[in-house]
């Protein structure tokens, strides 16, 4: 059981931080193998989204590319805060915007280089809808490592990143938009593959958000949805290899 | 009989070894982030992201489906 714990770090709360960054609460892993021998398997579904995933990974590798490579391009520095690309992709059916960017955090995820944020809409909304900010709420954001890999997802607080705020469902609903996408460029598909993948994962990070901020804000959600003090709402470390084993268990439970 | 060789092609497509060797060639070093002012510890309140306005808002100028592959040139997809 992942022991939670409270850091102040230059007068800066961390909320629900698991220590060690090692452990993950065990509804974190639904799909997750917990020892070699073990043929526990994901839902169909979401092995076809882990199935597209090692196949995008394997495109990756053969260009010798990774996916934040794909964003930045020949950048030779990166300058922090700046966002890459600048005016955020957009995918999923026009209901996902993702963008990357580098900066010291406060979350101590050791290791990052930056992350990617994804945001998303009002699944029920329509086409109609402006190309503001305002209409996009924060899903997560996916640590990556100095090599171009997925580490770790988190949750922030809605005054870090404005835009929306969307309950957990409301956010997940939105997954079903992505599954219908036709990505339309390799770093697309791995955008898309990831977050199905992952989408059990995704949906732990949320509701583990949504209890962090009903349990600081008490009765006052606006005033904490502002609270400079409450920076992390959630944070969920990424094994991607034993995601992608879950394939070959997939395969061992298949009888003879 | 079928079934048991299909069994054996996927489970070999799918070794460990073969999923390792994939991560492993994704795994290339990305670009230094440029030091700055606005990278000083954070025991310089005024340079930590909590002292910024939204520190990883969507912006202001979002883009449409365009932006997808035109952003640095280096988006090529077959």
């Amino acid at each position: 059981m992942a022991k939670k714990i409270m850091t102040k770090y230059s007068g800066l709360k961390l909320m629900t931080k698991y220590e060690g960054h090692s452990e993950q609460p065990p509804e974190a892993q639904p799909c997750a193998r917990p020892h070699r021998q073990a043929t526990r398997t994901c839902q169909p579904e979401t092995l076809r989204w882990i199935k597209a995933l090692y196949y995008s990974i394997t495109q990756m590798g053969e260009r010798q590319t990774n996916p934040v490579k794909l964003i930045l391009g020949n950048t030779a520095s990166i300058k922090p805060f700046k966002h890459y690309p600048e005016n955020a992709y957009l995918f999923g059916n026009d209901y996902w915007r993702a963008y990357y960017h580098c900066h010291n955090s406060p979350l101590n995820i050791k290791q990052e280089h930056g992350h990617v944020h994804f945001f998303t809409r009002n699944a029920h909304q329509t086409m109609n809808f402006t190309q503001q900010e305002s209409d996009w709420a924060h899903c997560f954001a996916l640590s990556i490592d100095p090599v171009g890999q997925p580490i770790a997802m988190f949750t922030t607080n809605l005054w870090v990143t404005q835009g929306e705020w969307f309950a957990a469902d409301g956010l997940m609903q939105a997954l079903h938009k992505l599954a219908l996408d036709t990505p339309d460029t390799m770093l697309m598909g791995w955008f898309r593959a990831f977050i199905l993948a992952f989408q059990n994962e995704i949906n732990t990070l949320l509701v583990k958000r949504d209890e962090t901020i009903a349990s600081v804000c008490q009765d006052d959600i606006d005033r904490c949805h502002a609270d400079r003090n409450v920076y992390q709402l959630s944070i969920l470390p990424i094994q991607l290899q034993d995601k992608l084993e879950n394939l070959i268990n997939s395969v061992k439970a298949v009888p003879a | 009989m079928k079934r048991h060789t299909s069994k054996i092609i996927v489970g070999s497509a799918f070794s460990l070894a073969s999923i390792a060797v994939a991560i492993d060639h994704t795994q290339h070093q990305l670009p230094e982030v440029e030091q700055t002012l606005q990278e000083a510890p954070y025991e310089l309140e005024q340079t930590a992201p909590c002292s910024l306005a939204a520190p990883c808002s969507l912006g202001g100028k979002l883009g449409g489906k365009k932006n997808n592959d035109k952003i640095f040139g280096a988006e090529v997809d077959d």
